[in-house]
C-alpha cells in the first residue's frame, strides 16, 4: 500500500491504521517464509537415487511421501494465510 | 550381453544415505525457522482486533492459516527428524550387515570345514593323494601333448592361439555360471580351512582364520607343496631381457584408458610390464605400473614368469616371478620407496598389482585390478582401490572371498540371459575384450564419478610423460649367477 494511503487511513482510523500495518507486516513475513519453504521443498527434499533397490528403498519413499506431504501442507496453509490477509489489506484499504 | 554393473563399496549406499540425512536435519533446522518466525508475528493481528475493523471474516481466517501451518510444520520437523534418524541408522547396519553376513557365514562354513578336516583326516589323505596322482597323471600326459597340457590351455585361452579348437558345449556355462564362481571362492578359501583342521589346529581357529580369508593362500601354499614331486609350481629367479620405449604422451583418464595401457604380450612383443612416468613441476615424479595377464598356463616353470606357477604363488603370498619382476622394472624405471606409484593389471597382473599395493613397501596412491584373484590380498584403505569382476569369470573367484571391504569393486555379469557362451575360446568371460566393455561402462556410470576423479587426481599437473616395456623371463639359480646384462630393443611400437 502507498504510504500516503496508509497516512490517510492513519487519520480517519488509528485502530484501522495500527491493523492495517500489522497486516502489512505479517503478509510480508508470510510471503518470505513462504519462499523459505518452497526453497526447502526443492533443495532439502532429493528422492531416492536411482540405484536404491528393495525394502530400505520402499521404506525411504514412504517417508519422503509423507514430508512432501507435510512440506506441501505447510505451503498451501501459508499461501491461505497470505491471501487472506491480501484480502483484509485490500479490504481496510478501501472499505 | 549383460550391460548392468554392479558396484559395492563406492559409498553409494551409505554416503547416499548419510548425504539425504544430513539434508533432512537441514531441513529440520531450516523448518524450524520458519516456524519461529511465524509464530513471532501471530501475535500481530488478532481475530478481534480484524472483527473491531470491521474485516470480513473469511478474510479474518488467516489467523487460524497461520495457526495450522505452525502446526503442519511441527510436525514436519518431527517426520524430517526421524527420518534423518532412521538413514543413519540404515547406513550404521547396512554397513554392518554387509560385513557380518560375510564374516559370519564364512565363520559357520569355516567351523564345518575345520571339523571335516580334523575328524577325517584320512578323507583328506585320500583326496590329497588322488589329487596330486591326478596332478602327476596330467604333468606326465602333457608330455605327450604338443606343446604340454599348459600349451592345450593357452590355445583354449589365448588369442588367436585358439584357432580351430573348440570348448566342448557347456564347459564354458557351468565354470562360469554366477553360482559355481561363487561356489568356487569360498571352495578356495575352504580348501585350506580344512588343510588346518587336518593338521590338527582347533575348528574355532581354523574357522577364525578361515573368516580372515587366510584359508586361500594356505590351499595355494599347498598346492605348490603338491606339485613339488613333479617339479612343477616351483618358483625361479627372473631377469630382465628387454626394454622399449613406449611414445605415450598423455596420461591415462578413467578406467577403460587404464585397461587399454595394460601391457598385451602379443602386442608389445613379449614384454609383460609397462612403467609410465609422470613430470609435474615443483613435485616429485609419479609412476603408473601396469601389469600384464597370464601368458602361459603350463605348470612348469619355463623361460615365462606370466605362467601358472606365478599365478599360484602369487594367490599364496609368496614371492611369484612375476611379482619379483614388477619389483625389478620399478627398481630399473627409478621407483623409489617415497615415490607416488599407481598399480594396475590385469588378470595375474591384477593380483601382482595388488600384492605390491598391499606391501606396504612403496608409496601405493592407487590401485585398479582387473579380473584378478585379489580376495585374499589386504589392499589399503586409504587410497583409491578398484577391483572390477565379472560374476561369470572363475578366476577372480580363485583368490578366495573378497574380504577388502573398503575398495570399490565393480561387478558384471557378462553373459546374461541365457546368452550363450562362446566356444572358441574357454572362460569367455575373463577375456580382455569382455573387460574393455565393462571398463567403459564403469567410466559412464555417475556412481564412479567420484573413484575415477581421485584416482586421475594422480596425474593432474603432468608435463611430461615416458612410457617403457619391460620383458622378464625366469632363469634357474646357476644361470642367473652368470648372467649377461640385460639388452635394450630400439623400435618404439604404437599401441
Amino acid at each position: 500500500m502507498p504510504l500516503h494511503q496508509a497516512a490517510d487511513v492513519d487519520a480517519a482510523d488509528p485502530l484501522r491504521a495500527v491493523t492495517l500495518h500489522a497486516l502489512q507486516v505479517q503478509r510480508r513475513e508470510l510471503d518470505q517464509q513462504l519462499r523459505r519453504l518452497e526453497r526447502a521443498r526443492r533443495d532439502l527434499v532429493p528422492p531416492a537415487p536411482d540405484s536404491w533397490r528393495g525394502a530400505a528403498r520402499y521404506a525411504y519413499d514412504a517417508a519422503y511421501s509423507a514430508v512432501v506431504q507435510q512440506l506441501e501442507a505447510g505451503a498451501g496453509a501459508l499461501r491461505s494465510a497470505r491471501q487472506r490477509t491480501d484480502s483484509a489489506i485490500l479490504w481496510l484499504s478501501h472499505g | 550381453m549383460g550391460d548392468a554393473l554392479e558396484i559395492t563399496g563406492v559409498a553409494v549406499d551409505t554416503a547416499e544415505l548419510i548425504e539425504r540425512a544430513d539434508l533432512l536435519r537441514e531441513l529440520r533446522a531450516e523448518v524450524f525457522e520458519i516456524r519461529a518466525r511465524l509464530s513471532s508475528i501471530d501475535h500481530l493481528v488478532s481475530l478481534g482486533q480484524l472483527g473491531a475493523v470491521g474485516v470480513p471474516y473469511d478474510a479474518a481466517r488467516a489467523e487460524s492459516d497461520l495457526d495450522q501451518a505452525v502446526i503442519v510444520l511441527v510436525q514436519l520437523e518431527l517426520a524430517a527428524q526421524a527420518l534423518a534418524w532412521g538413514l543413519d541408522s540404515v547406513a550404521d547396519a547396512y554397513d554392518w550387515v554387509e560385513r557380518m553376513a560375510g564374516g559370519l557365514g564364512r565363520q559357520l562354513l569355516g567351523t564345518v570345514s575345520a571339523s571335516i578336516g580334523r575328524i577325517i583326516p584320512g578323507l583328506l589323505l585320500t583326496y590329497g593323494t588322488g589329487a596330486i596322482a591326478a596332478g602327476g597323471g596330467l604333468i606326465l600326459a602333457s608330455r605327450s601333448i604338443p606343446g604340454g597340457f599348459g600349451g592345450a590351455i593357452d590355445r583354449a585361452m589365448g588369442s588367436g592361439r585358439g584357432d580351430g579348437l573348440r570348448v566342448p558345449a557347456g564347459v564354458n556355462e557351468v565354470f562360469g555360471h554366477p553360482l559355481v564362481v561363487g561356489t568356487a571362492r569360498e571352495l578356495v578359501n575352504q580348501a585350506g580351512v580344512a588343510g588346518m583342521g587336518a593338521l590338527q589346529v582347533p575348528a574355532g581357529v581354523a574357522a577364525a582364520l578361515g573368516a580372515a580369508g587366510l584359508g586361500t593362500p594356505l590351499a595355494a601354499t599347498a598346492l605348490r607343496s603338491m606339485g613339488a614331486p613333479f617339479e612343477t609350481l616351483r618358483e625361479t629367479p627372473v631377469r630382465l631381457t628387454q626394454t622399449a620405449a613406449l611414445p605415450t604422451t598423455t596420461p591415462p583418464a578413467g578406467i577403460a584408458q587404464r585397461f587399454q595401457r595394460i601391457p598385451d604380450t602379443d602386442q608389445t612383443d613379449g614384454a609383460q610390464v609397462v612403467i609410465e612416468r609422470y613430470e609435474v613441476p615443483g613435485e616429485p615424479d609419479r609412476f603408473q605400473v601396469m601389469v600384464g595377464a597370464t601368458v602361459t598356463f603350463s605348470p612348469h616353470a619355463d623361460d615365462e614368469p606370466w605362467d601358472l606357477t606365478s599365478n599360484v604363488a602369487a594367490v599364496g603370498g609368496s614371492d611369484a616371478g612375476s611379482l619379483q619382476a614388477v619389483r625389478l622394472a620399478m627398481h630399473e624405471a627409478g621407483i623409489e620407496p617415497a615415490s607416488p606409484v599407481q598399480f594396475t593389471g590385469f588378470s595375474q597382473g591384477g593380483v601382482v598389482a595388488a600384492r605390491l599395493a598391499g606391501s606396504g613397501e612403496w608409496n601405493t596412491q592407487g590401485v585398479l585390478a582387473f579380473g584378478g584373484p585379489t580376495g585374499g590380498v589386504d589392499l589399503p584403505t586409504d587410497v583409491p582401490v578398484v577391483l572390477v569382476e565379472h560374476t561369470d569369470d572363475i578366476v577372480p573367484a580363485l583368490g578366495g572371498p573378497q574380504l577388502n571391504d573398503e575398495a570399490v569393486v565393480v561387478r558384471r555379469e557378462v553373459f546374461t540371459g541365457g546368452m550363450p557362451m562362446p566356444t572358441d575360446k574357454a572362460m569367455p568371460a575373463h577375456h580382455g575384450e569382455y573387460y574393455a566393455e565393462t571398463a567403459a561402462l564403469a567410466d559412464a556410470d555417475a556412481r564412479l564419478a567420484e573413484t575415477i576423479a581421485s584416482l586421475d587426481a594422480f596425474t593432474a599437473g603432468t608435463t611430461a610423460v615416458t612410457s617403457t616395456a619391460y620383458a622378464f623371463e625366469r632363469v634357474d639359480g646357476a644361470e642367473l649367477s652368470g648372467s649377461a646384462p640385460s639388452r635394450r630393443w630400439d623400435a618404439p611400437r604404437s599401441r
